[in-house]
């Protein structure tokens, strides 16, 4: 039926007299109403509802009807004020409609559940709005995160150093994070601008961030580094921050910014070599831990997860099982303790090409090669780097 | 004989129901009701491909939406079904930043868009959606009312293919994936390395199959010297002459070319600089588009020297590129076309935009018109903008 403007009001309102009078003559003496509620289902999820009562009897609920429109459910902001509608679902029933959001409310907000029957027609002469608030208790308070490790730990970085690892002790809320960094530089006394490369580099259990140095300001003749100069300059001193104003991803901040201070040495633009390593080679039927004492500081990552020991015998090789393998603080030197004791024979230590220095300059090739020197390789595959050693018996350790 | 009818409509009306409850026994290929949608997928999982996280996305053919997920280093197809016809969004969606923080149930801010894809074949908008508070992800679409939707992951069809890891190194970024003429590419980032990797991914995609996958390293050399390892931010497949490539953009936007034919898994592929866009950007997304017999490349990119140099109203701003530079043999690398921040337009063939200002995710409709995620002083507004 379509009501003109000045014909609507008292159409409607004669459209409910008529449905109480119905009600009434049908032995249902109490006006209808819309209450709204909440409750939670099985698996712990809010779900909303509003219920009618004393409906007349010919008001049938159809799913058909804009029921969106007409219950919504909105997240509250901080003033208390409702915000778009949640994503949700509705159920109808002879006397309830029920509204599933499609995700889960969230802890410590508040929502609000409001019903208006204008959208639906045939009870739009019958109700009046009703709304209902629903405060969903926080979480209890998480003991705050704490940053457990910057790596690498040394205070002395090359000026083209490339990256810094964060150890969490708990995950971190991911997504635009960068404001949460700053770099300044001490000797200057004022900030670096913009010195962070914005990619999130999150290890698996969310808790370690890979935070790298801009490689266009690192790298020598690219336009950033051309027009702007590399980060770091020698002999300066630097701080970087972690604001304390990050939450975890259970929603408490980390409390107190966390500083690291360093200073910038000379740009190493050097490979490491492995033939470079020292090696404490421990006695054959001892569990003592192998001893490797690298060129230089190594990236604590790659250092971890792509060193290997081999043992040769005359009829196979054989990989070595460690039971613990302890990086050295400052990155310099790894321990590798057996599993079992040392048998002995020939061993050699084996490290992947990709394992690089604090500038980026990895067994297999410098980080920036100089194409122009036809002596350097190019584009080679990556290979493993080799470095044999024996393990002998105490006895025979004189003829190592 | 309205008995007869009756009976025969009923039948019909039963088989039909039978044959929808029973739903596809072989789930081996694709049950698209298109033929071609059996080429692109197989093996395909009905359910929730189960998301770490959901990252950077992009449209097939026949409503194949594209989904990196860095988090388990694995690349998604889900056959959406939506394949038109063609109702494109009516008017501009202000602050759909907000809208899409209420969707969530999230306060305002509470939310972050990660990335936007167009189905040119139906207009609707897909967003990958991140919510903070619990780390929750998820896909929302806008129509062409504006409306909000989401799609349903918990009944979704899908393929999932993890990509190759070894033992030690993983990939744990994925800045792009793509439907090429007749694979996949993706490209992906370890955490230790200052690397990218492309991948290729055989058709059909098919669920957990990671054999006869690809990846290759990309370099890049300035002033014809110096040679490093660069990560592809974003990119786009090329076909020229019968030769694939991709054309990708690094971080500080110069626009190369990758030859990704005849490669083998493990090669290394040095990149050819064919546009340079200046310092101080961040490339952001990339797409194709024909106009006047011509085919033109777009990008968008972060400025994030904005306050210190700015080139325009935003930090956010792009260009056109006349795809033919992209063929370019001879002026590459040290010689390669340059856009000079200083200069208010050129050279010829390189355009900036002025759609593009402002613009922080945006993805083709069709050869005229682009979807446009826009800043507008923090919030973001979505909208189509004509092509030039």
């Amino acid at each position: 039926m379509l009501l003109s403007q000045h014909t609507k009001r008292p159409v409607r309102t004669l459209l409910a007299a008529a449905c109480l009078l119905l009600g009434v003559l049908c032995g249902c003496d109490r006006p209808p109403t819309a209450r709204p509620s909440f409750s939670v289902d099985g698996d712990g999820a809010v779900i909303a509802h509003i219920s009618f009562e004393n409906l007349p009897l010919q008001v049938q609920l159809s799913q058909q009807s804009d029921w969106g429109e007409a219950v919504q459910l909105s997240c509250l902001d901080t003033e208390g004020q409702p915000g778009p509608a949640l994503l949700s679902s509705i159920t109808v029933e002879p006397n309830q409609v029920t509204l599933t959001p499609t995700f889960s409310l969230l802890p410590g907000r508040s929502y609000l559940l409001t019903f208006d029957p204008q959208p639906i027609a045939e009870l739009a002469p019958l109700l009046a709005a009703v709304q209902l608030r629903h405060d969903l208790p926080a979480n209890d308070l998480a003991p705050a995160p704490t940053i457990t490790a910057i790596f690498p730990s040394i205070d002395r970085l090359p000026s083209n150093h490339l990256k810094f690892y964060l150890v969490f002790s708990e995950p971190m809320q991911q997504g635009e994070i960068w404001d949460n960094f700053s770099l300044r530089d001490l000797t200057e006394n004022k900030p670096v601008a913009r010195p962070f490369r914005h990619t999130e580099l999150w290890s698996e259990d969310n808790c370690q961030l890979t935070l790298w140095f801009h490689p266009g300001r690192q790298k020598t003749g690219v336009n950033l580094n051309v027009e702007l100069g590399a980060i770091l300059t020698k002999g300066h001193r630097y701080r970087l921050s972690i604001d304390g104003g990050w939450l975890s991803q259970r929603g408490t901040a980390l409390g107190e910014t966390v500083n690291k201070d360093f200073q910038a040495g000379p740009a190493d633009h050097q490979q490491p070599r492995i033939t470079d390593w020292q090696l404490d080679i421990p006695d054959a039927g001892t569990r003592q831990p192998l001893r490797i004492t690298f060129d230089k500081s190594l990236d604590w990552a790659l250092s971890r997860s792509v060193i290997q020991l081999r043992h040769r015998s005359a009829s196979d090789i054989q990989t070595v099982v460690f039971f613990n393998s302890n990086l050295g603080p400052l990155q310099r030197t790894l321990e590798l303790e057996p599993l079992v004791a040392w048998k002995p024979g020939a061993y050699e230590l084996v490290a992947r090409g990709i394992l690089e220095d604090l500038a980026g300059n990895s067994l297999d090739r410098p980080f920036e090669v100089d194409v122009s020197d036809a002596a350097e390789p190019i584009n080679a595959p990556s290979q493993d780097h080799l470095l044999p050693f024996t393990i002998t018996t105490p006895a025979a350790a004189g003829q190592r | 004989m309205k008995k007869y009818a009756f009976a025969t409509i009923t039948v019909i009306a039963l088989t039909l129901l039978l044959g929808q409850l029973n739903g596809p026994k072989d789930n081996s290929q694709a049950a698209a009701p298109e033929k071609k949608s059996v080429a692109l997928l197989a093996n395909v999982q009905d359910g929730n491909p189960e998301f770490s996280r959901i990252g950077r996305m992009s449209f097939g053919p026949q409503g194949i939406l594209l989904i990196a997920d860095p988090g388990a280093a694995a690349v998604v197809a889900i056959d959406t079904g939506d394949k038109g016809p063609v109702l494109k969004l009516k008017k501009r969606v202000d602050q759909v930043d907000l809208l899409v923080d209420g969707a969530l149930g999230a306060e305002p801010g509470g939310s972050a868009i990660v990335d936007m894809a167009v189905n040119p074949a139906s207009g609707l908008i897909y967003l990958s959606v991140h919510r903070k508070q619990d780390n929750k992800y998820a896909i929302l679409t806008v129509n062409a009312d504006g409306k909000i939707g989401v799609l349903d992951l918990d009944k979704a069809r899908y393929v999932k293919i993890p990509l190759p890891q070894t033992e030690q190194v993983r990939i744990r970024n994925i800045t792009g994936v793509e439907f090429a003429k007749n694979r996949v590419l993706a490209a992906g980032q370890s955490n230790e390395e200052f690397a990218s990797k492309i991948f290729s991914l055989p058709l059909p995609l098919t669920h957990g199959k990671t054999a006869n996958i690809f990846s290759t390293e990309t370099f890049h050399v300035a002033h014809n010297r110096w040679e490093t390892k660069a990560p592809i931010q974003s990119f786009v497949p090329f076909e020229d002459n019968g030769k694939s490539y991709v054309v990708g953009s690094f971080n500080c936007t110069p626009i190369a070319r990758f030859p990704i034919d005849n490669l083998k898994s493990g090669a290394q592929i040095k990149g050819t600089s064919v546009v340079e866009l200046g310092s101080g950007n961040r490339p952001i997304d990339m797409f194709t588009y024909k106009r006047d017999g011509k085919q033109w490349l777009i990008t968008n990119t972060d400025r994030f020297h904005h306050e210190r140099k700015p080139l325009g109203p935003s930090q956010y701003w792009g260009v056109r590129v006349d795809m033919s530079y992209l063929a370019e043999a001879e002026n590459v690398n040290e010689e390669a076309a340059r856009r000079l921040v200083s200069e208010k337009a050129g050279p010829e063939g390189i355009e900036v935009v002025e759609e593009l200002f402002f613009a922080k995710h945006v993805d083709k409709l069709n050869d005229n018109e682009m979807v446009v995620l826009r800043d507008n002083k923090g919030h973001l507004d979505l909208e189509i903008s004509k092509l030039p």
